[in-house]
């Protein structure tokens, strides 16, 4: 047994906010003991800052998006699986999630996340953009059969849950529409992005699967963007919907330049729907690759761009392309002001979980909590930017216990993995440990512990231990009466069985890497 | 399957012992073959990090171009199986597609999704040379042109699609008149695929055929489908971007990976007397290095390589998806996939064998 003694817990699942003891055992969180001095190993946590491991809603982790980002990155540093596993760990993020596994690229997706150490992780599978689903929907085989489809792409996919980007957007591109609306329909279906929302949603929760669907909505980025976040609000009539990346869409058309800050409409649509939860990835200024399973927005983006990759899939697709956001650009500074101004307006921390890529992580952690350090990047923005913008205004700050629930609670809750986020007795005893400093930027760069599965495997930034976690993955019970459909299908249509890429429960030679992680009943 | 020393027949584990043995005495030992499965090419990287290795799975020069290509300039591609029910204008460049399995399930679908009026495909084919004729049966328009002069066709192709009309005389053996012809068919097309198989062109004619696609998509939707077929190279090519960053040729002497494709080419490092080791790892067929060389030689690779001299080592292996489950570069999806061995021996598997070359490096470190 471990115990963590004296530090300051910070558990927003079980409202603990106080100075107490942890105890390990068995890699789970264990109730103490009658002696707690007979624990075999104790870290004195004094003055510490205890929370549960960090879980990272939208990480990019793995797949044919991620490869041709290396692609592109080759003559500066390309990041490798081992590099993703440690910059999580070493901030003290111990789960991750791919939120956009391609199924026809799903075994690779899942060997990428399996070579991840450190972590656990777990894919979202996209649909929404394949013939199959639209054509289920156009021609209205029911609820039942697609449900099955889903059951059976879970399945074969080895994903936690479903997930959606563009809908309907990436099949209509590849009909050469640039433009797609919530209520455009894909030529040759008949079907809206909204009729693909409202049947994934209806499914995926019927399924029970753990998380509710995860849903990038249409024409990310663009002026007038919040209407179709809160048309897709809307559409889910209460049922649980997640949307991802919201700061995409937290845009409207004011001001001389067209582009304004439009947060405010979407705080006040969350605050109405409270079925629906976000998370918010606000960005860093400087050079970056915008890594999509969108291929119309990357080919968007790729205007100017001196290389990108786009590529169209039976899906979805998507593709990369590197560029800079500037602190001298109108857009770029209101991008940047976008993505905190949600964070700091939307006041259900529940609902919310924050997601950046772990380098940047740390930093915008530091603006949430402190309103002097967003003052500071403030003063160099363009003014009119800023005057497009709320962020100046507001002075809100988080408190730890909130970043505590917008990091590792609510991000945990949101995706049903009950046994984590939290350091409640029998949960995962995934645990970092930060020492208080005014610096948040630095306080949440290098935890001074970080215990996976109740090992410890970083310290004071040096790894201790190397290991490799889990994938997690949902098993709903599916009826399987699509699979002689779904063979015809494929058949007629690619020329190939149905299933060929799925995912076996163990791969070659080793052992079975995944964690199941049971449905909502 | 045999496990040889030399001429002589040895067991897995001295055998195991010995490559361990050759590899600690070497200064710089080549890792290089056809590649391998997923698993295989992992542990061979791993072998290569520990050894400080030179690792070249990329021989193909094709192939490292269209690399190059795609960390340079980008791509613009699509799927085999979207290419067969969404093109209804497909343009086939040089001879090289002719040999490709997936082409032709390409060929063999209907278009459903780009014409569900039931309108046809359009296939033409540019510079087929001796392959002309040899995709019977998917009514192809044999355009002719001259491989050799691609780079001008190429260049009049994208002037044809800008406006600018191609000289009256022609060009590398084409009439003037066809360049707007296809240049018009692919401009008018729902959705247009440009498929070549990378060992027909050199960089300069892919970075060609890139423009002329992402020029198309300004106003109509087209991708290129590259056509390659080496389950082996392109396997390792993945697993090695995933942990190292890169594709092959990597070198690990600094302990990080440092890619380089000039400095660990193969026939190069042995040409130049630079590696004092080799290491030739080809799971999928049994091969042998094309080198005349008195390196220390370990083998590993299926049954029935025919060497000129016996490899100091020699480790047969089973093939994977045929005699053991594996994970590996699917010509027909262009992705990876799991297959399940056809018919199972339990024999050893490449990964099995590095990673117990691996074990005895790490035992007699100690």
């Amino acid at each position: 047994m471990i115990r963590l003694k004296g530090g300051r817990i910070l558990d927003p699942a079980n409202g603990r906010d106080e100075i107490g003891d942890l105890f390990i055992e068995a890699g789970r969180i264990a109730a103490p003991p009658p002696d707690p001095e007979a624990a075999a190993r104790s870290y004195d946590l004094a003055g510490k800052i205890v929370m549960a491991g960090g879980v990272a809603m939208h990480g990019g982790l793995a797949g044919p998006n991620a490869n041709a980002a290396r692609a592109l990155m080759r003559d500066a540093a390309p990041g490798t699986v081992g590099g993703i596993g440690l910059a999580y760990a070493a901030i003290g993020m111990t789960t991750a999630i791919e939120p956009a596994l391609i199924p026809e690229h799903a075994v690779e997706t899942h060997l990428q996340l399996g070579d991840i150490p450190f972590i656990d992780k777990a894919a979202l599978a996209l649909l929404g953009n394949d013939d199959a689903l639209l054509r289920l929907i156009g021609e209205q085989h029911g609820e039942r059969a697609i449900d099955d489809f889903l059951g059976w792409t879970i399945g074969q996919t080895q994903a936690l849950g479903i997930a959606a980007v563009n809908p309907g957007g990436a099949a209509a591109f590849k009909d050469n529409l640039r433009a797609f609306a919530f209520e455009d329909v894909v030529p040759g279906y008949g079907v809206s992005a909204r009729q693909i929302v409202e049947a994934l949603i209806g499914s995926v929760q019927r399924l029970g699967l753990p998380p509710a669907l995860h849903l990038e909505c249409n024409n990310p980025d663009r002026p007038g963007s919040f209407v179709t976040a809160i048309e897709a609000m809307e559409a889910a009539a209460g049922l649980p919907l997640h949307l991802a990346q919201i700061q995409r869409h937290g845009f409207g058309a004011e001001g001389a330049e067209g582009f304004s800050s439009a947060s405010a409409f979407l705080a006040e649509a969350l605050a109405y729907h409270k079925n629906v939860s976000v998370d918010a990835g606000p960005m860093l200024f400087g050079a970056r690759v915008a890594l999509s399973a969108d291929p119309a927005r990357q080919f968007e983006r790729s205007a100017g761009a001196g290389k990108w990759v786009v590529w169209d899939g039976e899906g979805n697709g998507g593709g990369a392309v590197p560029d800079r956001a500037s602190e001298t650009d109108y857009r770029h500074a209101i991008q940047w002001a976008v993505g905190l101004e949600l964070c700091l307006l939307i006041d259900d921390p529940w609902r919310l979980a924050l997601t950046a890529d772990p380098a940047a992580l740390p930093q915008i952690i530091q603006w949430l909590m402190d309103a002097d350090a967003r003052a500071e990047c403030i003063a160099r923005l363009p003014k009119p930017a800023m005057a497009m913008c709320l962020l100046p205004k507001l002075d809100r700050e988080f408190s730890l216990y909130e970043i505590a629930a917008v990091t590792r609670a609510a991000p945990a809750r949101i995706l049903g993995l009950a046994d984590r986020g939290q350091l409640g007795i029998g949960a995962v005893a995934d645990i970092a440990v930060y020492g208080e400093q005014a610096d948040k930027a630095a306080m949440f760069a290098a935890p001074d512990y970080v215990f996976k599965d109740g090992e410890l495997i970083v310290e004071a930034g040096k790894v201790k231990a190397s290991r490799v976690g889990r994938t997690l993955r949902a098993r709903p019970v599916a009826q399987g009466q699509i699979a002689s459909w779904l063979a015809q299908h494929d058949e007629a249509l690619y020329g190939r069985a149905a299933g060929s890429f799925a995912v076996p429960d163990a791969f070659a030679g080793a052992e079975s890497c995944f964690g199941d992680v049971p449905c909502r009943t | 399957m045999a496990v040889r020393l030399g001429k002589a027949q040895a067991t897995a584990e001295s055998a195991l012992a010995e490559a361990a043995r050759i590899l600690a005495g070497s200064r710089l030992a080549l890792l290089t073959g056809t590649g391998s499965d997923v698993a295989g090419a992992r542990a061979a990287l791993r072998l290569a990090e520990r050894i400080g290795g030179a690792v070249d799975f990329r021989r193909d020069p094709a192939l490292l171009a269209l690399d190059a290509l795609m960390a340079e300039r980008g791509l613009i591609f699509t799927t085999p199986a979207e290419a067969r029910a969404r093109a209804d204008s497909l343009l086939l460049i040089g001879p090289g597609v002719a040999r490709s399995a997936m082409l032709a399930q390409v060929l063999k679908g209907t278009p459903l999704l780009a014409a569900p009026d039931g309108a046809e495909r359009t296939t033409l084919w540019l510079c087929p040379g001796s392959a002309a004729d040899t995709l019977p049966g998917f009514g192809i328009q044999d355009y002719g042109g001259d491989l050799s002069a691609i780079h001008g066709i190429l260049a009049l192709l994208n002037a044809a699609m800008r406006g600018h009309p191609a000289p009256g005389q022609g060009f590398g053996g084409l009439a003037p008149g066809i360049f707007e012809d296809i240049a018009g068919r692919l401009i008018t097309a729902r959705y247009g695929v440009v498929a070549f198989s990378p060992a027909d062109l050199d960089a300069l004619a892919m970075e060609a055929l890139l423009s002329f696609v992402q020029a198309l998509n300004q106003t109509t939707r087209a991708a290129l489908l590259p056509v390659s077929s080496d389950a082996g190279t392109q396997t390792f090519a993945h697993v090695s971007g995933w942990l190292t960053g890169f594709p092959p040729r990597t070198g690990f002497m600094a302990g990080a990976p440092d890619y380089d494709p000039w400095r660990f080419d193969a026939t190069r490092l042995i040409e130049c007397g630079e590696c004092d080791a080799l290491l030739w790892l080809s799971s999928f067929e049994a091969s042998a290095p094309p080198w005349r060389t008195k390196l220390p030689l370990i083998v590993i690779c299926p049954p029935g390589a025919q060497f000129v001299r016996p490899p100091e080592v020699l480790i047969e292996t089973a093939i994977p998806g045929n005699e053991a489950d594996a994970e590996f570069w699917s010509e027909a999806s262009q992705s990876l996939v799991a297959v399940k061995a056809a018919g199972p021996t339990g024999g050893l598997t490449a990964a099995a064998a590095l990673t117990g070359i691996l074990d005895r490096l790490e035992t007699s470190s100690r």
